[in-house]
This record gives structure tokens, sequence and C-alpha cells, in this order.
């Protein structure tokens, strides 16, 4: 134990004062350069954050119409057996093989993407209508409303919220609809406090005073002046969010509590290929390298889309003059 | 006949919370005031003696703790329904920092229309024509109707400000140190528009600042204000300015702290 925490303090020493190292190290070449390097240093950053963009808006894009047009692309049926052909290496008939009851791999990969996308948007579009309708409420009507229902928002935080979820499909039982469920009731509560402090912010702003003498009603205000920007911000949090969600789905699936065998759904297929880990890695290599791509592509556009909803950022605040 | 009235107005405020000791802390403390229809009242007093919370009050933005506010004699908390419509529609406000008195992504037509919208079914090509008279009286051009907030200076994001105060044609607009913010070019002019427009329009002012120069030069009479109450009453502002023995210490101390007017 002592020598745990010797370790784990010299790493934090070692690390901090690397950065102390970086920081200084930049504040002397800001200093000592003139300003037009700086702008050609500044630049490929940029150029590389946009094509980073562009590969993710491709992978997306892929994984979308892969979704919507499964029937059409996948050669195969996914859930189609055939025991003679199992653990099939890549060949021109099976792209990606088969899997050990020789279903093909590549066709399990397209129908997944389905159920994949598809909970993660479910499970996005739940939590932010919950969250933003109670965070909404909490933040604006203020008071006693606000205590009561931040109490409860902490009550949910307090627990980690995959013990939670395992607790609560242990009680609905497994599938799809008490994953998505799951997930929603452990995940809701932080949505609603970062939701709250957003209106509680724009509620006591002046323009909200100015707008209450300009005689709005109540709802009104909130749908005018409210209601716009903190969805705007929502949706950046969301988009940074989905990621973090698809692990949560295909975790559970992998620990066979979420989507049961033999739907296709990645999380399922690296927990089936379990058995053959070592003797055809590509089973659970394929889908993982799946998940990995698309929650690195979920992540990567909630920067652009936040500079994208900044009005001060839309034009005339790009010259940076602050 | 008075147009707003406050009457042993207390006020104060929490501090501290679920643990702590709870403390009231600044706001009023037995204030009266009275602000008759036309002309222009000045309320001056230094930071902390209340001038703001008065205003919130007047506005009926917050109820007092104790006394009444009234509104041409009755109190603001009996207005209901139509009267209080009626109140809320003849009473406006323009902010001192203009930047966060205006949402940032309305473009300037709707900032000015915000209260036509309220008050008014009007079309939003009516909405735009009246949005360009407005903004013409304030002294902007009709081109600056589709501007965002950002793209203005705050001198001229004030007189779009104003532009929506005077939207409704109130009989009463309230200036919260409406020219503080500004540089001392721009708060000359628009100083001369609110003049301008006190002329023609016949509205009552009340102006609140903690800046004595403003004041002699748009209002008719001054009140002082210190520690939560009125200390000092001024209706003749030539008197003031002329009487060297000024008895207040609130005002006489303001006075004290004016800047001269050329650099030495």
């Amino acid at each position: 134990m002592a020598d745990m925490n010797a370790h784990g303090d010299g790493h934090a020493h070692g690390h901090s004062h690397d950065g102390a190292c970086c920081h200084n190290h930049a504040k002397n070449t800001r200093k000592s350069r003139p300003s037009d390097t700086d702008k050609k240093t500044f630049r490929p950053a940029v150029s590389g954050q946009k094509a980073a963009l562009g590969l993710s808006a491709f992978v997306l894009t892929a994984l979308l119409i892969m979704a919507v047009f499964a029937p059409w692309i996948s050669p195969y049926d996914p859930v189609e057996q055939s025991l003679e052909n199992r653990l099939a290496p890549a060949s021109a008939e099976h792209i990606l093989g088969t899997d050990h009851l020789g279903r093909d791999i590549l066709s399990r990969l397209i129908w997944g993407s389905r159920i994949s996308l598809g909970s993660v948007g479910l499970i996005a579009v739940l939590i932010m209508a919950v969250g933003f309708t109670v965070g909404s409420l909490s933040g604006y009507i203020g008071g006693k409303t606000d205590a009561v229902i931040m109490r409860v928002c902490e009550a949910f935080m307090t627990f980690p919220t995959f013990i939670l979820a395992l607790f609560l499909i242990g009680m609905f039982g497994t599938g799809m609809t008490n994953v998505v469920l799951a997930i929603v009731i452990t995940h809701w509560a932080w949505y609603a406090r970062i939701i709250r402090s957003m209106v509680l912010n724009l509620r006591n702003s002046d323009y909200i005073l100015a707008a209450r003498v300009a005689g709005g009603s109540h709802i009104s205000i909130f749908l005018r002046h409210i209601a716009l920007p903190v969805l705007s911000q929502l949706t950046i949090l969301a988009t940074l969010d989905l990621g973090h969600m698809m692990l949560h789905v295909s975790g559970l699936s992998f620990l066979g509590l979420g989507i049961q065998p033999p739907t296709p759904e990645w999380g399922c297929m690296i927990n089936d290929a379990r058995q053959q880990i070592w003797s055809n890695p590509e089973l659970a290599i394929i889908p993982g390298v799946m998940i990995f791509l698309t929650v690195l592509a979920f992540n990567i556009p909630g920067d652009a889309l936040r500079d994208m909803l900044d009005p001060s950022l839309s034009d005339a605040g790009k010259d940076g003059c602050c | 006949m008075s147009f707003i009235e406050l009457k042993g107005v207390q006020k104060s405020y929490r501090q501290g919370g679920l643990l702590g000791i709870r403390r009231r802390i600044g706001g009023l403390n037995g204030l009266d005031l009275k602000i008759m229809s036309g002309g222009c009242r000045g309320l001056l007093g230094a930071s902390g003696c209340g001038k703001s919370t008065t205003g919130r009050l007047i506005l009926g933005l917050e109820q007092p703790d104790e006394g009444h506010v009234l509104y041409k004699g009755r109190d603001l908390r009996e207005l209901k329904g139509a009267e209080r419509r009626e109140f809320r529609r003849n009473s406006q406000v323009v902010f001192q920092n203009s930047h966060g008195a205006v949402n940032p992504r309305f473009q300037a037509w709707k900032i000015i229309g915000e209260p036509l919208m309220n008050f008014e079914k009007i079309s939003i090509p009516e909405l735009r024509v009246r949005a360009a008279g407005l903004l013409k009286k304030v002294g902007l051009s009709e081109t600056d109707m589709d501007k965002l907030p950002h793209q203005f200076s705050g001198g001229e994001l004030q007189r779009v400000c104003i532009a929506r105060a005077l939207a409704l044609s109130p009989e009463f607009i309230l200036f919260d140190e409406a020219v503080s913010a500004l540089d001392m070019l721009n708060q000359s002019l628009v100083l001369e528009l609110l003049m301008e427009l006190k002329r023609s329009t016949g509205t009552t002012f009340l102006f609140i600042s903690h800046d004595m120069r403003v004041l002699l030069k748009v209002s008719d009479s001054i009140a002082v204000m210190e520690g939560g109450r009125i200390s000092f009453y001024a209706d003749d502002l030539s008197e003031l300015e002329t009487s060297g023995a000024v008895s207040d210490p609130a005002l006489r101390s303001l006075a004290g702290a004016v800047l001269p007017p050329e650099p030495l």
C-alpha cells in the first residue's frame, strides 16, 4: 500500500513538473517570436482539425448508410448459420470470414451498426429530453422546486453509473429496451444539473430582466431567450457523450445483459468471440475496431459544433478582437 | 398626480445558505420617493446605496419587504390582469451594460420589436417597419436593422436599447446608469438624444446615476440617496449649482469627487 502511494506521488510529481516545463517553454517562444510566425505555427493545427472533422464526418456518414441500407448492402443473412463453414478465413465469398457458427461477419457488422447507432441515438434523445425538461424547470422556477429536484439528482449521481445500470437491468430483465432505459435513468441527472446551471446563469442576466420589463410571459421568455442557447450547448454536450453511451451499450451487451444473441450487435459479437480469442482473435478485433472508430468519430465533431453555434464566432468575432 | 410613489419601502437581501448564519444585507431602509408625471428626476448616490434596488422595485421586478410601491396611487401588488399589463406597458427601462441587456442571438429589429410582439398582434414586415422608424428616432440607420449585437459599438447598442424602451411609447422610462459605461463623447451624444426625446415625447424619465454631471445636465430635480434612504432633495437645480453651502454630506462628497472638466 505504502509502496503504491509512493509510486503514485512520484508519478504525479513528475507529471506536474513536465507540465510546468512545457508551459515555460511555450511562454518563452511566444515572447521571443514575432506574431506572424505564431500564425504559421497555428495554421497546421487548424487544418489538422479540419481533416479530422472531415474524416469523422466520412466515418459517420458511412455508418449511417450502413445502418439505413443494411438489408440491401449486407451480402448474407446475419443470423443464418452454416456449421460446416464455421471459422472460415477471409475469402471472396466471406470478405471478413465467418464466426464460430458460420455466420458472415461482414453482414453481422452491417446489421450491428443499426442496433448500435439506433440505441445510442435513442438514448441521446431521451437523455436530452429528460435532462432538458427537469433542468429547465429546476433552473427557471428556482426556490424549493429547485432544491427538491437537485437533491433527487444528487441521489442518482451518488451511484457509479455502470453499477446502477447493472442493478436496473437485474430488475427489469435483459434486452435492448431495458438497456436504453437503464442508461437513460443512470445518466439524466448529469444533464439536468448542467442544464440547470445554464438556465440559472441566463435567467439572472440583464436581458432576461429587460424581456420581463418588455412584457414577456415566463413561457415566451423561456422559449425566446433561454431554450435555444441551452439546446445548442446541450447538443454539443450530447455529441461529446455519444461515444461514452455507445461503450455503455456495447459493454452491457458484452456482459450478456444487453442485446441478446443471435441479434447482431458489436459488443455481443465480442462476447461471442471469447471462446476463440486465442485461435481466431480477429473475431473480437473486428467489432472492437468498429466500436473504436465510431466512438472516435462521435468525439470529434463536438468542438466544431460549438464554434458553429456560437453567435459571436459567426463572422466578426473571428478576427479575435478580444 | 404622482406616477410612481414609494412609501416607507424596506428591502434587504439574505446572504448565507442552509448551514451558514443568514444575514440580511444592504438594500433599502424606509425609502420615500415620489416621481411626478412629466420631467426628469435624477436619483444620485454612491455605489451600494440602493439605487438599483430602487429601480427594480419601481419596475415591479421585485417586491418590497415592507412599505408600498404605488403606481398612479395603487399598490403594484394589487394590480392584476389588464391593469398589470397597462403598468408593464407604461414603464420601461434602459440598463447600464447594453451588451448584457440584449439577447446576443437577436438582430436589432428583433430586439426593438420584442415589446411590440408582446403587446400587439403584429406581422413581421410591420414589425420591421416600426423597428426602422425607431432606429431613425435614436439616430441609427435603417440598414442597422439586421445587425447582431456584437456588430454594434457600446454607444450604438445603447441606442438600440433606448429604441426598445421607446417602442411601446411608454409614459415612463427608467435609466439605470444608462450612460455610465460609455466614453465621454458617447455620453454627451446619448444625453443630447435623451433630452431631445424628452422634449418631443413628454415621457417621464427617472435617471439613476452616480455621476453628478450627468444628472445636472438632464434632470429637473435631484434626489440624493445614502444608506438606503433619500437624504436630500433638490427641486431647483439652479439653486444647487449656485449655493456653495450644501449641507448634505452625501451630496458634498459626491460633488467633491467630480473630476475637473479640463485635464491639468
